[in-house]
């Protein structure tokens, strides 16, 4: 049973990662024969979202694992893959809180506790927090859609978004280093009216840049000047200054001042579009995490026949004597395939391009009101990489009830500690305290550190018939991604749709069953349609 | 929606590979069967209005796809589900003791707490059976689970598996209201775009 | 073949589509011979009312029906006074679906109007409720405006409660002039002016001239913001400005009118405002920069050329005779 991977097969993928995974779903929708597997023993690769127990294990995986020695074979060569990679890497994980508190844990039961203000106050211990393992869903690389972007997009035509259910994130801050604090962005056109941060003539000149850059292909003329320098100096050009700056360049555009304008314009076209087609703010987020999003599209490449096996060694990709590759050895067979897509970070030609530092905080209280999921987007300091903070309630699916669980990103400099460090002292407290900073911040229950590699491949030292697909890289959103999956698809399949919407339940049909009988009396000369052979 | 549709369940069935698990699924939906069924291609989930105590109910039966061969089912295909029908084949040993597991997997994943379970051993028409009744009740009430013996082949015990899982799930308080749904996130789809078109609350107003 | 998997082509959506059609129209035309030979005869019974019900919810703009059905329901009401009441929720019932079919449906908000008359305790938090309902899927819809008028005049609802529901409607969307229209009704009756310059009382005014400013600060295209803010300032008896409030109000606006207009120098409602804002405090001192305005305005807005033009001779005439009510 366990055995009978086909081979040959059209399409080997290797790493269940996003971008493999929707290259695996198009391919299969078309009717080729896909074969995916991966060495984890789970969907996702550097996307995975995981349960407290999960990612111990997972984390525990990444260390001390050895590397495989290289088959070789007469008339062809073989290139070792190298699994077992140590993406994820500077993991550092700590709690904050004691392990059992022996008093009151009889039944192991949070306790609530009242307060002398009479609010209400839940105290966890360690062992509490790990009995609701399962209640985390803790994302290595957490990402939102823009509700208008080529993610949502292709999970509407595809039909894909059945398999997924989401959240609007409800509201988006920066922060106001004046006035030390977290400042609501507006992010619609209510929202501008209804600003009390902003004076009348600011709420006009955001609209105006707003409305200027959502008509840039359509007026090129009015920014002949703006296209040659970067996104600040077009604020300079409108006098923009204060919070409205401060709004548009790390929030709406989601850049620098040295971002190059095109590509600021860009995000805000994004932004601006996605406003109000789900919700207030533009943005989605996954529930039980952007994990989720890899398995849909393998969920739909399986139901197309697509072959799925986790937890298989792939030890290295055979290369034709004519230059391409033929297969891969996956345990002890020879899979053949047309063409092989395998994820950078498994891709030994690939190299380390950048990094990103990660942070996942357990946290058990908001940092501004949040009943779903709240985006902080921190301005660059100091010449520092700007952060982002990703705020998920319960209600998100993302920790228990009472619990948040905080995601902050950046770029890599140093490591995750270094580089967040300052962030997470500004807004977390590691100890409670009776002082007052204490009620204010939210503290810090349980932390995670680490750092995840980027990775870069050139296609021109790569096999014809071999792709490397990118992996998690710092921007908040999947767009990129997507296209990218859709690029490496057309390279395959040129004259093929890219996932086309899959058929309606009720529209599929036995042939042979009652139902069809009736109909075919009246449909005899209709094309019938087969989905497999 | 239709108003005489009282709600939508969501029902998943696993088990080994070769028990059985979509010639129910299409006898009970479709009414066929096929004794050289291959694996099963193209099904995501099929849907069926079934009538219960006076209530119409729309059932969306999901299937394996096949992911269950390498026993690499995803974890988000348990998400949100009223019921869950576990199969073995009374003619082999091996699905039964591998029932632990998959039991094991559906705890894990399933989201609603209080998910109606429901043991089917399948292919009684056959000879040589590896796996007695007495068997197959123990394990079920060993799980709280609801048990049945059927025939995809023959039809026994096919419609009533299925009927028994819904009536089971309606009275399960907190399972398939609409309150309980509501508690979810948002589907995408055309249809669900809520909200006002972006010309109204979006930044730029029709002239 | 047999056991096989495939997906209808559209022709089958469609075969099967087009049946259902012939299958509806079948049983229409049945149920409304029915529906007229029992009226014919008389028998104004429930099954009239399950029919005309059925035929209803597909087609809810046939006012024949609903006619029937009130007949019937008075009927009722003669001969079983003690069963009215079930009656009446089922036509709750029913018109409430008849709305979500079409929320635009004359006949259905009509007859649920109606409906209220019929009994002596109305649940008015459940009409509230699908007013709410129906104006969150369209802000526009005035059946639904109207019938909140006619409910809050039953209900006696406080007035200061509408006013709210429609500053929380305006916080949402401020392009509905529908919710600025509501609000114009409600506010000289919470709020009534003082003196009869203007036509609310002063803090109110500011208050609302703020609010408005922000609305046309944010989006100066929006044309309802214009005409509210139209509506609080020129609403007034003009001869009588001298020294009022309502002249400072004005002068305050024209200020920040003319901020506006330099950040949007080709915007004609900030154009025109400023004109009329000009006009109001002093048409005659006013009158070269108002004219000059106005040749902007044909300028920038050449399709209502001749309205500027017009516009522009009025002024003149205006302030022609000022000139002669001064001298003589």
């Amino acid at each position: 049973m366990t055995d009978d991977i086909p081979s040959p097969c059209d399409l080997l993928v290797i790493g269940t990662g996003l971008t493999e995974s929707i290259v695996a779903s198009a391919a299969s929708r078309i009717g080729k024969q896909v074969v995916h597997v991966d060495h984890r023993d789970f969907y996702g690769s550097n996307w995975a979202t995981f349960s407290f127990n999960n990612l111990h294990n997972v984390l525990g995986v990444n260390k001390g694992l050895t590397e495989c020695i290289e088959e070789t074979k007469k008339e062809t060569y073989s290139i070792h893959i190298g699994l077992n990679s140590n993406t994820v890497l500077n993991v550092v994980e700590k709690w904050f809180i004691s392990d059992e508190d022996v008093e009151a844990t009889i039944d192991n039961q949070l306790r609530i506790e009242e307060t002398n203000n009479g609010i209400l106050k839940q105290t966890w211990t360690k062992s509490e927090v790990l009995k609701h393992s399962r209640k985390f869903n803790f994302d290595l690389s957490p990402k939102l859609l823009y509700s208008k972007g080529e993610m949502v997009e292709v999970l509407i035509s595809s039909g894909i978004c059945r398999y997924a259910e989401f959240k609007n994130v409800s509201s988006i801050y920066t922060y106001d280093n004046v006035e030390s604090g977290l400042l609501p962005v507006p992010c619609s056109r209510a929202d501008i009216f209804n600003s009390k941060d902003i004076t009348m003539i600011e709420k006009r000149l955001l609209m105006k840049i707003l409305s200027m850059c959502v008509e840039y292909e359509t007026k090129p003329e009015k920014f002949q000047e703006d296209e040659m320098g970067n996104f600040g100096n077009f604020l300079d050009a409108h006098k923009i200054q204060g919070k409205v700056r401060k709004y548009l360049i790390d929030s709406v555009a989601m850049a620098k001042e040295s971002t190059n304008f095109q590509d600021a314009v860009k995000n805000i076209q994004k932004f601006v579009r996605s406003i109000g087609r789900y919700g207030n703010t533009p943005f989605l987020w996954t529930l039980y995490g952007s994990g989720e999003l890899p398995q849909c599209f393998c969920r739909c490449s399986a139901v197309f026949g697509g072959v799925y096996c986790l937890k298989r060694s792939t030890r290295s990709i055979i290369i034709g004597s004519d230059g391409q590759a033929t297969g891969i050895m996956c345990d002890n067979q020879n899979l053949k395939a047309k063409f092989i897509l395998i994820e950078d970070s498994l891709n030994p030609l690939a190299t380390i391009k950048s990094g990103i530092s990660r942070a996942i905080l357990v946290t058990n209280k908001a940092l501004t009101s949040n009943d779903q999921a709240v985006l902080i987007n921190l301005p660059s300091l100091n010449g520092k990489e700007p952060v982002r903070i990703l705020e998920l309630s319960a209600s998100t699916m993302a920790c228990p009830q009472g619990l948040y669980v905080v995601h902050l990103i950046t770029r890599q400099v140093t490591t995750a500690i270094e580089d967040l460090r300052e962030v997470i002292d500004t807004f977390f407290s590691a100890v409670e305290s009776n002082e007052n900073e204490a009620l204010h911040k939210p503290q810090i229950i349980w932390s995670l550190h680490f750092n995840i590699n980027e990775y870069e491949s050139y296609a021109d030292m790569l096999p014809l018939n071999l792709y490397s697909s990118p992996g998690p890289n710092s921007s908040m959103d999947f767009d990129n991604h997507v296209i990218q999956a859709r690029n490496i698809f057309k390279s395959m399949f040129p004259d093929e749709d890219f996932l086309p919407r899959v058929p309606d339940p009720e529209d599929v049909i036995l042939e042979g069953s009652a139902e069809e009988v009736v109909l075919q009396e009246s449909l005899e000369n209709q094309e019938v349609h087969n989905v497999h052979e | 929606m239709d108003p005489s549709v009282l709600t939508t369940l969501k029902i998943l069935i696993t088990g080994e590979s070769g028990v059985g698990k979509s010639s129910l699924l299409l006898r009970f939906t479709d009414d066929t069967f096929d004794n050289e069924q291959a694996a099963t291609i193209g099904v995501d989930f099929k849907v069926k209005l079934i009538n219960i105590d006076g209530n119409n109910v729309k059932l969306a039966i999901w299937d394996t796809a096949g992911q269950e061969r390498f026993r690499t089912l995803t974890p988000s295909y348990y998400r949100n589900a009223q019921g869950a029908i576990l199969v073995y084949d009374v003619c082999s040993r091996q699905s039964f003791s591998r029932l632990d597991a998959w039991f094991d997997e559906l705890e894990t994943y399933a989201t609603n707490t209080n998910i109606v379970k429901m043991l089917i051993g399948n292919k009684i028409d056959k000879e040589r059976r590896e796996v007695s009744r007495e068997e197959g009740l123990k394990f079920a009430k060993k799980h709280s689970m609801l048990f049945i013996e059927a025939s995809a082949k023959t039809k026994d015990g096919v419609q009533m598996a299925f009927e028994e899982l819904v009536q089971k799930i309606i009275q399960t308080p907190g399972l398939w209201e609409v309150d309980a749904s509501s508690q979810r996130g948002m589907s995408l789809s055309d249809r669900t775009e809520g909200g006002q078109p972006w010309s109204c609350s979006g930044y730029c107003s029709l002239v | 073949m047999h056991g096989r998997l495939k997906v209808r082509t559209t022709a089958e959506q469609q075969e099967i589509k087009a049946k259902e059609r012939a299958k509806k129209l079948v049983m229409y035309k049945t149920a409304m011979n029915l529906i007229f030979s029992k009226r014919k005869s008389g028998e104004l019974d429930d099954e009239i009312l399950k029919m005309t019900g059925q035929v209803l919810t597909e087609n809810p703009d046939i006012s024949t029906l609903w006619n029937i059905r009130k007949e019937t329901i008075l009927k009722t009401k003669e001969t079983m006074p003690d069963r009215v009441d079930d009656y009446v929720s089922n036509e709750l019932a029913l018109t409430e679906q008849c709305i979500r079919v079409n929320p635009k449906s004359y006949n259905s908000w009509f007859h649920r109007s109606w409906i209220l008359d019929q009994v002596s305790i109305v649940d008015f938090k459940n009409e509230f409720l699908l007013c709410d309902k129906c104006l969150e899927l369209d802000e526009r819809n005035f059946h639904c405006w109207d019938y909140r008028r006619i409910i809050v005049q039953k209900s006696k609802t406080s007035l200061e409660n509408e006013l709210e529901f429609s500053t929380n409607k305006i916080k949402k969307n401020f392009s509905n002039y529908s919710s600025w229209h509501y609000r114009s009704e409600l506010l000289p009756r919470i709020y009534p002016s003082s003196s009869d310059q203007s036509i609310l009382d002063d803090q109110k005014l500011a208050e609302e001239c703020n609010l408005i400013q922000n609305a046309i600060f944010t989006d100066p295209n929006d044309q309802s913001a214009w005409f509210y803010q139209r509506w609080l300032l020129f609403n007034s008896d003009e001869k009588s400005l001298k020294n009022s409030s309502l002249l400072s109000t004005l002068n305050n606006e024209l200020e920040s009118c003319q901020q506006l207009h330099d950040l949007e120098p080709d915007n004609k409602w900030v154009k025109l405002q400023v004109c009329e804002l000009l006009r109001r405090i002093n048409g005659l001192g006013n009158e070269t920069e108002i004219l000059q305005l106005i040749q902007q305005l044909i300028k920038v807005d050449p399709l209502r050329q001749g309205y500027y033009t017009y516009l522009g001779s009025k002024i003149v005439e205006e302030n022609q005779k000022k000139k002669i009510s001064e001298s003589s």
